[in-house]
């Protein structure tokens, strides 16, 4: 196990800058965005909690770069307790607010709170965004939010971004069903053949593939980051379990063949 | 029997707001909408008091342990001061208090993927122990999962055919058997719906 240690440890202090082909479905979600016009609205919903937030951080801050260097407004949701400050640390380690002094906080983007509820807060958020908040993270009043004036109803989203640890199904029938709204997910590694239907059938607009996914979007917008080391830390944790796994049929075979 | 405890008046409850929401989604009648609407808000704030209902529970539960010198009741106690703290820090200081945010970020978000972290090396444990091809089957599951680790590791798109046999496998076999659970999970909710709207499931109802 100190070798398995090691080997993730190894690319975080020297990333070893193993390729990483950029996957159909990441390229989607990335050229939908930039064809998007000018001036829309992308609603970045959230409700990953922290055990799960080093495999969606990377995406979540490559996104908010793309979308900081776009022409593009951007409304931040909150559906788990612990998304908010996820995701408010996110924008602070990237420094946003210097990064992107053309952003202006309350008319370009807003971080709006924790809405409790799962799947009846998404469809309620949906039927009316601006009734389900009085008042965004930082406590401003909704009506000194010019972006939330502009969010009346589900036909004013342009894209919801969803990044989540698990839950494929909700979205995709409060959102994508009901009010047509175009829709890319954010899983985790694990939960994309869960999301692989709907997006064989046309409900997703693309899919971003955990910390993977974060990676292929980092190189898509021209920042390569804190993935690409991730993700050499877990090409070698890959290859180190399919190594374990042999020796451990070999012992196996040698056994046998001793009579064992 | 008094009129609130009467089964049949949450019955009609539940059936009547069931039938309010599935209307909703069909018919497009403002008096109809905006009462859905009504009801879907409402939810939202059950579940915020949800949450403090839990919070009273974890109280209880642990308050006992604690008071009675129960099994672990250091643990107990341990939790409820920690909770306690963050919770008074949160409101008369604020989320964005730096004490908060540094609790917040270095203690609960280093601790929390941790658990998940030492995952690991259970499983890479496991792939030494556990993954031995001592039947045909085992020897389909190991080749199973030794391809999935190669298709998932970021090294394995530069690899020959690992990319183009995982995006089949994914895209074909995977997708077609989680597409067959998620319509039978479906249809066993549309059921469990239809009793609970009719009222034969009881759970939910008072004693």
């Amino acid at each position: 196990m100190v070798v398995m240690l090691i080997l993730m440890i190894i690319p975080a202090v020297n990333p070893l800058g193993i390729p990483i082909p950029i996957s159909d479905y990441t390229r989607e979600v990335y050229n939908y965005i930039e064809n998007l016009p000018s001036g829309s609205i992308i609603v970045v919903a959230n409700n990953v909690d922290v055990a799960l937030w080093p495999e969606e951080e990377t995406f979540a801050k490559a996104l908010f770069w793309h979308l900081g260097e776009g022409p593009h407004k951007f409304v931040i949701v909150n559906f788990g307790a612990d998304s908010p400050l996820l995701i408010s640390g996110a924008l602070t380690d990237i420094n946003f607010e210097i990064s992107f002094p053309n952003k202006k906080y309350g008319d370009d983007y807003v971080l709006m709170g924790f809405l409790a509820g799962g799947e009846t807060a998404m469809a309620s958020f949906a039927t009316n965004p601006q009734g389900v908040f009085e008042q965004d993270f930082y406590g401003t009043p909704i009506e000194q939010l010019s972006i939330m004036k502009e969010l009346k109803g589900a036909s004013d989203i342009d894209l919801i971004v969803h990044i989540t640890g698990s839950d494929a199904d909700s979205p995709v029938r409060q959102w994508v069903e009901t009010f047509h709204i175009p829709y890319a997910a954010a899983p985790t590694i694990g939960w994309v053949p869960t999301y692989m239907p709907y997006y064989n059938a046309g409900q997703l607009v693309g899919l971003i593939a955990g910390v993977q996914g974060g990676a292929e979007y980092e190189l898509l917008i021209g920042r390569p980051g804190s993935g690409l080391a991730i993700n050499d830390a877990l090409s070698l944790a890959f290859l180190f379990t399919i190594l374990l796994a042999i020796l451990g049929n070999i012992d196996h075979l040698i056994s046998r063949l001793k009579g064992g | 029997m008094s009129f609130f405890r009467r089964r049949e008046l949450y019955v009609a409850i539940t059936f009547i707001t069931g039938l309010l929401t599935i209307f909703d989604y069909f018919i497009s009648f403002d008096a109809l909408n905006n009462t859905a609407a009504a009801l879907r808000n409402w939810v939202v704030l059950i579940a915020y008091f949800a949450i403090v209902l839990g919070l009273v529970n974890t109280f209880v539960f642990h308050g006992r342990r604690v008071f009675r010198k129960g099994q672990q009741w250091v643990y107990s106690a341990w939790l409820l001061f920690v909770v306690v703290s963050i919770t008074l820090i949160g409101i008369f200081s604020g989320t964005n208090h730096p004490i908060y945010s540094f609790l917040f970020t270095n203690v609960y978000g280093a601790l929390g993927p941790s658990g998940y972290g030492i995952m690991a090396f259970f499983i890479a444990s496991a792939a030494f122990r556990a993954l031995r091809a001592r039947s045909f089957e085992a020897l389909i599951l190991l080749t199973a999962v030794v391809f999935t680790l190669l298709y998932r590791a970021p090294v394995g798109g530069i690899m020959p055919f690992i990319p183009q046999i995982g995006d089949w496998i994914q895209s074909v076999p995977s997708a077609g058997g989680m597409r067959g659970i998620i319509i039978g999970m479906a249809i066993g909710a549309i059921g469990m719906g239809l009793r609970t709207l009719l009222g034969y499931e009881r759970g939910y109802l008072p004693e």
